[in-house]
């Protein structure tokens, strides 16, 4: 990990010290049943082999939460050697698959949980360098930023979009981070205890940041690398989902 | 009165009867019926004195009786959008966690 390229956690964010003392998930990183990658996958039949088999190599327990895919993600996944798959009846959303794998992980006894995408886009290898700082105790949450890594095919659009959803979300939430809509993260047991996603669907990247910053937890940026194709693009979200996005967002903090 | 005066009051009559009895029956005023029985209120009292509206909106400003209807009805439709969409998104968390735990609870592990 390059020291120089983590951002540093806003000073009203000070590190809690549940996280500090983290020892014990340092301990634990023998087990691999300490780091656990959440894998939120709806219609990946065709990718997610090729990622769960990257992620192998690691000392990890993975849980792939299909989100009512109409093919045979689940049963691809299961024909994995201990990967965890769940399945939701119907399909709710990013957002909800994320809940519903992180609610597992914990009551499994999680000490870290990675959040992981099933397109192939993320890299296995930033998931050493994820979740680093929290096992050394330096942070409860920590953020991946293509912006400070590598976004590799990224159009001029959609990184035009994504800076502004960073200016949006500097104003919004006050967390001065570099990327706000990435898959990539790691949370300590105590970060994904304290978090609760509500949206279901896109909105919920926003949200976490929004409780990273209700919660005070603290939280560093990690470089990672994101590979875009013609085929991740075609199934991603499109640039007017961000109005989309924006006001599910604004209306989903009005009910309670 | 016009014929439609005596069916419409006649009708909003009834509703508020039944308002009253079920509020009487529980012994209890929500904020919610509080605000339906003065809807039918102010409905009965519009349909029945037309000027009175009328008078209302040389007061705001609005000019014609209509107006106000038309206005209040825009607002009132907002409200009960809203509304009805706040409910949804309950419902559809409520369904989240219901599926959430019927995801955890068949949990399988390949290999």
């Amino acid at each position: 990990m390059t020291e120089q390229r983590i951002q540093e956690p806003l000073r009203d964010a000070p590190a809690r010290s549940e996280a500090k003392s983290q020892p014990a998930a340092s301990e634990n990183l023998a087990d691999p049943a300490a780091v656990w990658v959440v894998i939120p996958a709806y219609n990946e039949a065709s990718r997610i082999g090729a990622v769960l088999q990257n992620l192998a190599a690691r000392r990890v327990t993975v849980v792939v939460v299909d989100d009512g895919s109409r093919d045979n993600t689940a049963a691809v996944a299961l024909a994995h050697e201990g990967v965890w798959v769940l399945r939701h009846i119907v399909n709710l959303g990013q957002g909800a698959a994320l809940q519903t794998g992180m609610d597992f992980a914990l009551q499994n006894g999680a000490e870290v949980i990675v959040t992981f995408d099933a397109d192939g886009q993320h890299d296995a290898a930033d998931v050493d360098r994820l979740i680093e700082p929290i096992l050394l105790g330096k942070a409860d949450v920590v953020l991946g930023s293509r912006f400070l890594g590598k976004a590799e095919g990224i159009p001029w659009s959609r990184r035009l979009l994504l800076r502004a959803a960073v200016w949006f979300t500097r104003w919004h939430s006050g967390l001065r981070v570099s990327d706000t809509h990435n898959g990539l993260r790691a949370f300590s047991r105590h970060a994904a205890s304290r978090i609760r996603i509500t949206q279901n669907r896109m909105a919920h990247a926003s949200e976490i940041l929004e409780q990273i910053r209700a919660n005070r937890l603290s939280y560093v940026e990690v470089p990672v690398t994101i590979r875009y194709s013609a085929a991740t693009l075609a199934k991603g979200q499109s640039s007017w989902n961000a109005i989309r996005i924006l006001g599910q967002l604004l209306v989903g903090k009005m009910i309670r | 009165m016009t014929p439609f005066q005596i069916l419409a009051l006649t009708l909003l009559g009834l509703i508020i009867v039944g308002e009253c009895v079920q509020v009487i029956r529980r012994r209890k005023l929500t904020g919610f019926v509080a605000v339906r029985l003065l809807v039918w209120l102010g409905a009965a009292a519009a349909i029945a004195s037309p000027g009175a509206v009328q008078q209302v909106a040389g007061w705001l400003g609005i000019g014609r009786g209509a107006d106000v209807v038309l206005y209040l009805f825009v607002l009132a439709f907002l409200a009960v959008a809203f509304y009805l969409y706040a409910g949804q998104v309950r419902l559809r968390r409520q369904l989240t966690e219901a599926i959430r735990r019927l995801a955890v609870l068949e949990a399988r592990r390949g290999g």
